[in-house]
């Protein structure tokens, strides 16, 4: 398809919106409602262009202009400029921007001066300022000047929608955008437009957001309406130290940028990477983030004569390290490392266990069964027709994979990419679409995804997978024919079915994906399990696993809480002073995942690179160089001083080439995995160091908005509050 | 070169010798500055609800100021009001304000920048301490109706005298100095 846009002719597919079209002929268009992940409908008026087609004659051929062989077809310009992003460009279109058209500039600078008539300009004290659509548009597009001398609109400036989402009511510029992505993406209708005109608000009649999805809106608030209430005036936007990284709460791996400031984290907001979460991420990854600025271990910690726990020099500890080893075989040295550390940590970890030669070596939370049925990757999971969800509470599991579910249920249309990126404009996605409930099950206990599944089946889910095989109700039998009748079907399977699985479930889940063609994500226990059964960190013969660790003669456990110490020495290594913490002989500081440079496999099989922030953590160090000093305090060579080290040791082990892994991952299968027993892990998403509420008024006010007061006379309602489900 | 270019010259010279002279000599006499100076910055407040009530501070905690700043001199951290108890007018002021005037080239930036007209170049210029730590300004330094810089201040209390400053102005302050009066 042939477009014109600007004097120069790009050829386009079909189906491309104008305002795509604009930006792949490496124009700019200015707009606010427009978003790449939700429909288009046309709200601000801003991205507004000069567009005309060629019309054909009844005999098919086009209408001309001009004589003889100077002859072209003749365009037919609409006589108003048109809003690009929700028109579709056609073969022979001509577009005009700003950059060519006087009418558009002023059409836009006009419309720039509409939406700014009642816009509080309060940039100074707006969260948003330096990052805000609308600044930057209103800099580029508007005519620099007001001429409106009159009292602007007033509305409610403080008014929390939730615990952690607040809105200014008088900044909003009525873009839909957060109407329409609770209503598209989570499919929570719990937002919309209230009143007419200029004095429409938004806000939400159920007493608060719901959980799970609802920081989004300020992602993708082009204005200072909807602002993250736990960054709330910790920095401008040009202050913080910006890193992309991965979030690894659990095992999607999504897309982040940690922003830190003076060596605090400050904000995480999500990073737009189309293979895993497109440009959402849940709640908990958003605001969860208080832990890693919060009663940080900075030194290491030793026991003084009365056996209190003192602050100490690396060097101290170290040495407190040899007195507690001495006498002991390297070999009794339990090791023991958390399933969220990197790959390369684990690799050192690996390389050291087998230096001491010792048998206990374990990596926890994990499941002992290893999933041999083909992969399904996120985006196949969003394409599928037809999903089962065994055993798993995705909101505490893998809460982004819910909203890839939820996208299939849509009619998995991923909007294409260009150039310039995801396409701004996707016109086949559609305000209020249809929902297709009928192709997903959910099997197991109920959860959030009970209420957009068509087929819900209360069953025990360790024993679900083989009565799939023989289905002996008519629900199951309705679940195996939707699985035998799809083209693209997807098995998901949890906790619940993972957790404690054995006997006969490898080869029922095999048994099932063959025979109905599915592909299979088993979601791990925690961000990198899936990445670290490739290596040997599983009990050797005659080892102890983590849950016995107590035997053990002595033990070194890396950010893991079981709660006990070992029988001998304990070295804990950890962020925080943990209940384990507590019982060690000799605490040593580890730096959070926010820190960290390293790679972790999310639960599709993405290697996902993680980037370390600007976060002030003392003497706190990675597991890696952790391992170095516990090397030399048992006297033994240290496998990997550094990342490059570690990296190396996975060259060598398993061919991985870590170097240069593009910032969106890229999928990779290990040949070989390693399982063994592991004890019972029930996931959870929101730790106890990571639940703080934001601190302020706010918590008053709260408490009169979500008070059990109702209009006098009214029927009485049953009380709302934060934080239920839609 | 003659005798007489001798002469005109002395003669210049003669006559400056018994005019009044253009310098001061500071610090035993005060020095005259122009209204224009720019010196030692002032937090400027908004006038009092009552006479003789100190008002909200006129500083929002934005940090355009230090965005403005060539010299990174500045640094702010800024918190939410307490609506019962505001420190400045609207949901946001400066927790902490700080200026490094070592780092300070007194461009007045800073001043231009400021959207509320919070941060003004005031007058005071004599800084000079012995510890580079003493040289950050924090905001109780320079909140309106602090008179004096920190040496000076450091000294009137070891002496029990006021403040002496070495300067005077010809008339009251400029306007932007709101509420600054020197003694
Ligand atoms: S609050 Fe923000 S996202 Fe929602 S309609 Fe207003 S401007 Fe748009
Ligand atoms: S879904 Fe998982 S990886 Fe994504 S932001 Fe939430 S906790 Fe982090
Ligand atoms: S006067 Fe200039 S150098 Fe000094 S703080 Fe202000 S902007 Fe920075
Ligand atoms: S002095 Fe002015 S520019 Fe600086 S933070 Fe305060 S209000 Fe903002
Ligand atoms: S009308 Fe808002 S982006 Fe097109």
């Amino acid at each position: 398809m042939k477009v014109t846009v600007d004097g120069t002719e790009i050829d386009l597919p079909a189906g491309t919106s104008a305002i795509d079209a604009v930006f792949s002929a490496g124009g700019d268009v200015p707009y606010f409602c427009a978003h790449k992940y939700l429909s288009p409908v046309g709200a601000c008026r801003m991205c507004l262009v000069e567009s005309g087609s060629p019309r054909r004659n009844p005999d098919g051929s086009f209408v001309m202009e001009g004589e003889g062989d100077a002859a072209t077809p003749k365009v037919f310009w609409f006589p108003k400029p048109m809003a690009s992003c929700t028109m579709q460009a056609t073969e022979g279109m001509h577009i005009r921007s700003a950059k060519t058209s006087q009418v558009v500039a002023k059409a836009q600078a006009g419309m720039m001066e509409f939406t700014l008539l009642n816009h509080p300009l309060d940039c100074p004290t707006c969260d948003k300022g330096g990052a805000c659509e609308l600044q930057d548009r209103a800099f580029e597009y508007g005519y620099g000047a007001s001429r409106f001398g009159f009292d602007r609109r007033h509305a409610d400036k403080h008014y929390p929608l939730s615990d952690f989402v607040i809105l200014d009511q008088e900044r909003c510029i009525h873009c839909k955008r957060c109407v329409r992505y609770f209503e598209e993406v989570p499919g929570q209708e719990v937002l919309d437009f209230i009143e007419r005109g200029g004095h429409t608000f938004i806000d939400t009649q159920e007493g608060g957001l719901p959980t799970g999805f609802s920081g989004n809106i300020t992602d993708i608030c082009p204005v200072g309406a909807l602002l993250d209430n736990v960054a709330r005036f910790r920095g401008r936007n040009w202050e913080y130290d910006h890193t992309p990284t991965t979030c690894t709460l659990c095992p999607v791996g999504c897309s982040i940028t940690v922003d830190a400031r003076n060596g605090r984290l400050e904000r995480i907001v999500a990073r737009e990477n189309r293979d895993v979460n497109e440009a959402w991420i849940c709640d908990a990854g958003r605001f969860g983030h208080v832990f890693a600025s919060e009663e940080r271990l900075t030194t290491p910690l030793i026991r003084d004569e009365d056996g209190q726990l003192v602050a100490a020099t690396w060097d101290a500890a170290i040495d407190a390290m040899k007195r507690g080893f001495s006498g002991m075989r390297t070999a009794d040295v339990a090791l023991y490392l958390g399933a969220d550390s990197t790959l390369e940590e684990g690799a050192a970890l690996e390389a050291l266990a087998a230096a001491t030669g010792t048998r206990s070596v374990d990596h926890a939370p994990r499941y002992e069964v290893s999933v041999t049925a083909p992969q399904a990757t996120l985006t196949d999971v969003a394409t599928a027709d037809a999903i089962v969800v065994i055993g798993a509470d995705l909101g505490e599991e893998a809460p982004v994979l819910e909203l890839r579910i939820l996208e299939a249920l849509r009619g998995g249309l991923i909007p294409p990419e260009f150039a310039h990126g995801t396409a701004i404009a996707d016109l086949r996605l559609v305000e209020r679409p249809a929902r297709r409930p009928e192709r997903l099950a959910v099997i197991g206990r109920e959860s959030r995804l009970w209420a957009h599944a068509g087929h819900r089946v209360s069953a025990d889910s360790q024993g679900a997978l083989a009565r799939l095989t023989h289905p002996d109700t008519d629900e199951l039998r309705a679940v195996v024919a939707l699985l035998d009748g799809a083209e693209r079907p997807v098995i998901i399977l949890g906790a619940d079915v993972l957790s404690g699985a054995g006997g006969s479930f490898s080869a029922n889940l095999t048994d099932l994906a063959s025979r109905t063609g599915a592909r299979v994500i088993a979601i791990p226990a925690a961000a990198n399990s899936r990445g670290l059964a490739a290596l040997n960190l599983v009990p050797r013969a005659g080892g102890l696993p983590v849950w016995r660790a107590q035997e053990a003669p002595a033990a070194f456990i890396s950010r893991l809480d079981p709660g006990v110490r070992a029988a001998g020495f304990t070295v804990v290594h950890d962020t925080h002073l943990t209940a384990t913490a507590r019982l060690a002989d000799v605490v040593l500081p580890a730096v959070t995942n926010y820190e960290k440079r390293g790679t972790v496999q999310n639960l599709e099989g993405r290697l996902l690179p993680l980037h370390p922030a600007a976060i002030q953590s003392g003497e706190s160090a990675d597991l890696i160089r952790t391992l170095s000093a516990l090397a030399e305090a048992l006297g033994v060579k240290a496998p990997a001083r550094g990342l490059r080290g570690a990296q190396a040791l996975l060259a060598d082990h398993l061919g991985l080439d870590l170097s240069d892994l593009p910032a969106r991952g890229a999928l990779h299968t290990f040949r070989r995995t390693f399982a063994g027993p592991a004890a019972p892990h029930t996931p959870t998403l929101w730790t106890e160091r990571m639940h703080a509420r934001p601190l302020s008024w706010v918590d008053r006010i709260e408490e009169l908005v979500h008070s059990d007061w109702q209009l006098p006379g009214a029927p009485a309602a049953p009380p709302a509050r934060a934080g239920g489900s839609d | 070169m003659g005798v007489l270019e001798i002469a005109k010259g002395m003669g210049v010279t003669l006559g400056k010798l018994f005019q009044k002279p253009v310098t001061v000599s500071y610090p035993e006499q005060r020095a005259t500055l122009q209204p224009r100076f720019r010196g030692r910055h002032v937090l400027t407040r908004h006038p009092g609800q009552r006479p003789g009530e100190l008002g909200l501070e006129k500083c929002i905690g934005c940090s355009l100021c230090a965005a403005a700043c060539p010299a990174y001199a500045i640094y702010v951290e800024a918190a939410e009001n307490d609506p019962a108890n505001p420190t400045a007018p609207g949901e946001r002021y400066a927790k902490v304000y700080e200026i490094n005037m070592l780092r300070c080239i007194f461009c007045g930036m800073c001043e231009e920048a400021c959207p509320t007209g919070a941060v003004v170049m005031g007058n005071e210029f004599e800084m000079a301490d012995y510890r580079a730590g003493d040289f950050v300004y924090a905001k109780e330094d320079m909140l309106v109706g602090v008179t004096g810089s920190l040496p000076q201040r450091r000294e009137a209390a070891r002496s029990g005298k006021p403040v002496r400053l070495g300067f005077q102005l010809e008339g009251p302050p400029r306007a932007e100095l709101e509420g600054v009066k020197y003694p």
